[in-house]
């Protein structure tokens, strides 16, 4: 939303202070809303002047230059004159003549139009023999109109010799403010609007023009009615509908002053019509439109329907681009077709242009739901969605539409009201409620409580919002030109803001001393990234999302995954079910930056399509992700990697303090164990595992597939896991690891190598487990740690074990004969 | 002569095939001597036997490839995976966990651990929020009716999967999507004379392209606190004393702006004097002293009435905070990408030991 300095002044008493350009730049920043930029014009124009062409002659042996002679009151001191101190300039546009007022650029300034990319400094030049002193301007290279087919001629009557800077009050600062900021604030869309709150944040008098009053309704001078309109969508789409017809229209280029303001708000000047319409929406966010009467009506007859769009009804608006409407879509229609989509942009056919004579003016209301609709489907954005699309007050559009009136008559002398002013509104929408406010709530809220009923009243009458104060309680109606001002907060953030948020006192809430606490899986999650970082492993975080090749290059099925339907890029569509892809494909890049050895590790949640909560949510499951890779440097490291895995896996159970002793690595998934069987596929099936704890699957380990390992370039040496965390948290609490007393007697320790003879390692060991329990006594506890194993062939079946076997008596001192009787027993 | 190099390559042909099946390094066979010579053997050969005998022994070439590329489905050996480390190796030779002086911890975990601790110290709960929502905790519970402009400033993922009212899912783009649940969970908290005061740090989405600032993927901290009267005062005290704590500053100077969200009225923009320089104008802060730093504001009345709570007796305060930008001045890190890169050069530079 620009804003003009200048403009507001017309609306400021004692308006000086704006002078001050940066402090009203703060102020507005911290009591209005951000601002995004903003901008000096004054550097532009500092040397254009306003000058009279004396003489102009065609130069022989050109088909389009003159020679022409200017006169500039002696303004500018720094050029070269001939006796009459006349400045000589060589103009190439078509229109110039003698007698002309023009604008001068003169030798040192800068185009105006060119300063912002690549500025265009002007000098002495000799043209065809000819020395040219600066140029004459045209209004696009001037940067204030749209017209670059010849200089700007100013009327006869300008009094000339006078800075461009003043003439049209050029030296202006234009503040773009963050339109997200309005989103509730319809009425500051318009310069009025933000005038009234710059004075009231600087406690200066707003000078609301004589023209803006609720009751200010364009008198209808016509006693036959040629105008009608139907207006269908009175309840719902369209609350009020206003318009006029205009005759003898002739349409011209604005005036300068007109197209000079249009431009520097960032608005392209079209014609006096047109540019008229724009301007009152500028200053007041009403946006207006203006028909071609002829290709409305027939004669001065017309009439206007507002209606839905029919199915596929088609449209060409005025930039050209052709619509397919739908049943949502409001239309400004005749009897025989689409005029417009309402609110939105006009259409083509009865668009303004150099043959219209006549015209009806439109001044309405439509409902800001439709408006954002129709706008988001077509992707249709236009200063009139910016504005319709807060909602503007349809109590706003009778003052309108009369100033609109009036400036017709100003830019088009010739121009003369042909119908009465047809009004269709909905009276319910133009009612003004009054909000009943409790001063002691207004005093809670901000904290003041001797914030008295009169100070609330003066800081809202300074935005003009009419309050009357009773005891304690304040009265409040909405102006006409606010639609905000609903309910008592909205009164509290219009005197909190007005009184200056900054200004409120602070002070921390007082409350009980209760324990506060981290819930859900926090804390577990932070005991993992110091334990496996303790352990020199690098957490890492990926995206949440990621694309179905890597599914694919981890054996997963995308038809699990949930799926974005905007993703940015096809590699970020589909939801993670699965921590450890993503971190395999970290792998090879790190290798390749020359990093040899590392552990990476993820938490994150991941989502299967088929799992939802008990919200009826997607489930999100709670993942702890690792993964070791080596490369293979010289000598194949001997012991598999996925050793290495169960190490890291080792620590982290054990600095969880979770105990391990029934701890199993099932190669087979457990019956009914769903959650990791998916991830399966991702792993070798002869070198992973499920990993077990008190009869629940909590993860899965392994190294990876031969696809999975050539497709994401996994060195020989990589292995990792997956754990389920919410599954660990709850084996934290009723899977402790116990503390034992110590005994008093001492230890035996014996080694003995057993043979697997077919069976797995944990097959034997629970043989060996159950055998000792049968031989040790009741005063008797042991511990069997496995330390070595060889095997002559089938690492799987024929693989001699050594354990080391620690043996105690809580009563007693053992005697080597009892150890060897166990020991040979379990030889056996 | 077209013969007896035909021969040439079959005899290679069968030499390997045998070799391939006897050693233990499959992929060796690609560098065979034999495979070797034959290529050497081009170069010698008459113009109008070399594309042929090219043909030839690139054939061969490939036929062991794949046969070495089939074969290595299976070149990884079972193992015993109940064991708890490898045969035959000895316990030196066996895998260690790495270096303590490696490890670390990602920068963004651990400033939302110390951020939630700074408010966990002030009384605030710590509630994680999550990565797939519906319209209702996303929008409509907090006071962005259906169809409202605003919902336009949040450039929102959205999922081809539906909630429960046939309103696609989506991805959240900011944390006060947990707002309406922690209103709800803790709402026993306010019968008991207790405000509810939680914290939600968070990963949201914005659909937005990567550049230097700008991650589609980032983090935030979200904070509510109900109670009876509660003031914008509270609401700012409690942001500068959890800064000056955060920033080991004795005193910040912090300034508003009027904003505008729907869940809030009235709705800020704060930010707060620089902490790098002390409002006398750095690199960090663009030279202008303050930094801006998160949006904030009163909870809306309907907010508080979608989660049942008496808004005429309670009201709140809420806030939502951008944690990279502030990880990123506080580190240095200049490129907010790097955040999710997984460059382990990025990564341990967090690590206690050597960065290398």
């Amino acid at each position: 939303m620009k804003v003009s300095l200048n403009l507001l002044k017309q609306f400021i008493a004692d308006a000086s202070f704006l002078n001050n350009k940066q402090e009203v730049i703060d102020l507005i920043g911290s009591q209005l809303g951000a601002v995004e930029s903003s901008l000096d014009l004054k550097p532009f124009y500092r040397q254009a002047l306003v000058v009279k062409v004396i003489s102009s002659k065609p130069i022989e042996g050109s088909d389009h230059l003159s020679v022409c002679l200017i006169d500039d009151k002696g303004m500018n001191s720094d050029v070269e004159r001939d006796q009459d101190k006349l400045v000589q300039v060589v103009c190439g546009a078509p229109n110039v003549n003698n007698e002309q007022i023009a604008i001068w650029l003169p030798p040192g300034s800068v185009v105006p139009a060119t300063a912002g990319s690549e500025p265009l400094r002007i000098g002495i030049r000799m043209i065809l023999g000819n020395s040219s002193n600066g140029m004459l301007a045209s209004a696009a290279e001037l940067n204030i109109g749209n017209d670059h087919s010849g200089i700007v001629v100013l009327p006869k009557d300008t009094n000339w010799g006078v800075s461009l800077l003043d003439y049209l009050h050029l030296d202006d600062q234009i503040i773009d403010i963050e339109n997200k900021m309005f989103t509730h604030r319809p009425d500051l869309f318009g310069q009025l609007g933000i005038a009234r709150e710059v004075s009231a944040i600087f406690k200066r008098q707003f000078i609301s023009p004589e023209w803006y009053r609720e009751d200010n309704t364009p008198k209808s001078q016509v006693s036959r009615s040629g105008l009608s309109v139907e207006n269908r969508l009175l309840d719902e789409g369209c609350p009020r509908f206003m318009a006029v017809s205009i005759g003898n229209i002739k349409i011209e280029p604005s005036p300068l002053w007109l197209a000079s303001y249009l431009s520097r708000c960032g608005i392209r000047p079209v014609n006096n019509i047109v540019d008229v319409t724009n301007y009152v929406m500028l200053i007041t966010a009403q946006p207006l439109h203006a028909y071609d009467l002829n290709k409305v009506g027939s004669g001065s007859e017309a009439k206007l329907i507002v209606r839905n769009a029919a199915e596929a009804e088609e449209l060409t608006l005025i930039d050209g681009s052709s619509l397919k409407l739908s049943a949502k879509d409001i239309v400004v229609a005749s009897d025989k077709g689409v005029l417009g989509l309402a609110g939105i942009m006009g259409g083509r056919e009865s668009e303004v242009g150099e043959s219209t004579n006549s015209i009806v003016l439109e001044c309405a209301n439509f409902d800001m739901y439709k408006i954002r609709h129709s706008s988001m489907e077509h992707g249709i954005f236009s200063e009139a969605v910016t504005r319709f699309n807060k909602g503007q007050s349809p109590r706003q559009c009778p003052p309108v539409l009369a100033y609109a009136l009036q400036l017709i008559k100003q830019v088009c002398p010739s121009a003369e009201q042909i119908s009465e002013v047809v009004d269709s509104f909905n009276r319910k929408s133009i009612q003004s409620v009054e909000i009943e406010v409790d001063l002691s709530l207004i005093q809670s809220y901000l904290g003041l409580s001797s914030l008295s009923s009169e100070e609330v009243s003066s800081l809202l009458s300074s935005a003009e919002i009419p309050v009357r104060a009773d005891q304690n309680k304040i009265y409040v109606k909405s102006p006409f030109w606010r639609t905000d001002l609903i309910d008592p907060v909205d009164v509290i953030e219009e005197v909190g803001r007005l009184y200056g948020f900054d200004k409120l006192p602070s002070e921390l809430p007082l409350r009980p001393a209760n324990p506060s606490k981290e819930t859900g899986l926090l804390k577990i999650k932070q005991q993992i990234r110091l334990s496996l970082s303790s352990c020199g492993a690098n957490e890492l975080l990926n995206y949440s999302f990621t694309d179905s090749k890597l599914f694919e290059n981890c054996g997963l099925d995308i038809n699990d995954a949930f799926t974005l339907s905007n993703a940015l890029r096809p590699e970020l569509k589909y939801y993670r079910i699965s921590i450890v892809p993503s971190l395999l494909v970290n792998v090879h890049p790190n290798h390749k930056a020359g990093y040899e050895s590392f552990a990476l590790f993820e938490i994150g949640k991941t989502h299967d399509l088929n799992q939802i909560n008990e919200e009826n949510l997607p489930q999100e499951a709670e993942r702890l992700g690792l993964v070791v890779s080596r490369l293979k440097a010289g000598k194949a490291p001997s012991e598999p990697a996925y050793y290495q895995a169960r190490e890291f896996l080792n620590y982290l159970l054990g600095s969880l303090n979770i105990s391990t002793s029934s701890l199993q690595f099932l190669p087979e998934p457990l019956k009914n164990d769903n959650d990791f069987i998916k991830s399966f596929a991702t792993y070798d099936k002869d070198r992973s595992a499920f990993i077990v704890l008190d009869d629940t699957t909590i993860g899965i380990i392994g190294e990876f597939s031969y696809s999975t390992r050539k497709k994401l370039k996994l060195s020989d040496f990589c292995a990792g896991f997956e754990l389920d965390i919410k599954l660990l948290d709850k084996l934290t609490k009723t899977c402790s690891r116990e503390y034992a007393a110590l005994g008093k007697f001492p230890k035996v320790i014996q080694d003995i190598t057993l043979n697997s003879k077919g069976k797995s390692f944990s097959e034997l060991s629970i043989q060996i487990n159950n055998l000792l329990n049968d031989l040790i006594t009741e005063d008797m506890r042991y511990s069997l740690t496995p330390i070595d194993a060889y095997s002559p062939g089938d690492y799987t079946r024929d693989v001699n074990w050594t354990f080391r076997l620690s043996v105690e008596s809580l009563k007693r001192t053992l005697t080597d004969q009892e150890i060897t009787h166990i020991l040979d027993k379990l030889q056996v | 002569m077209k013969e007896k190099l035909e021969k040439e390559v079959s005899s290679v042909r069968e030499t390997l095939t045998k070799k391939l099946s006897e050693i233990q390094d499959k992929r060796s066979i690609l560098r065979a001597p034999e495979l070797r010579a034959l290529y050497d053997r081009i170069s010698d050969l008459e113009p109008q036997d070399k594309a042929a005998f090219g043909q030839a022994v690139n054939a061969l070439k490939n036929e062991l490839t794949s046969l070495v590329n089939s074969d290595e489905q299976e070149t990884l050996e079972p193992i015993d995976v109940t064991a708890p480390f490898g045969v035959n190796v000895k316990e030196a030779n066996r895998h260690k966990l790495l270096s303590p002086s490696l490890g670390s911890i990602h920068p963004i975990s651990s400033e939302l651990k110390l951020i939630s601790e700074i408010f966990l110290s002030m009384g605030f709960n710590v509630v994680e929020s999550r990565e797939i929502d519906d319209d209702f905790h996303m929008f409509s519970s907090l006071n962005f009716p259906e169809g409202h402009p605003a919902r336009d400033d949040y450039d929102t993922f959205m999922l081809d999967q539906k909630d429960d009212a046939g309103r696609p899912l989506i991805a959240p783009a900011h944390t006060s999507t947990m707002q309406n649940r922690i209103l709800h969970q803790y709402s026993n908290n306010l019968e008991k004379g207790m405000p509810i005061a939680a914290v939600i740090p968070g990963r949201v989405f914005r659909n937005e392209d990567l550049d230097a600032r700008h991650e589609h993927t980032f983090y935030q901290v979200e904070g509510i606190y109900v109670s009876e009267s509660v003031s914008i005062g509270n609401l700012i005290a409690t942001l500068k004393t959890f800064l000056m704590s955060y920033f080991g500053k004795d005193s910040l100077e912090v300034k508003t702006q009027p904003f505008y969200f729907p869940f809030t009225e009235p709705s800020l923009e704060f930010s707060m004097s620089c902490p790098f320089c002390d409002n006398k104008g750095c690199r960090i802060c663009s030279y202008s002293g303050w930094i801006e730093l998160l949006g904030c504001g009163v909870i809306h009345p309907n907010v508080l009435k979608a989660a049942n709570i008496d808004s005429a007796r309670y009201s709140g305060y809420a806030w939502g905070m951008g944690v990279d930008r502030l990880i990123m001045m506080k580190k240095g890190v200049e490129d907010v990408r790097l955040f999710h890169s997984g460059r382990l050069e990025f990564l341990r530079q967090f690590s206690p030991g050597d960065s290398k």
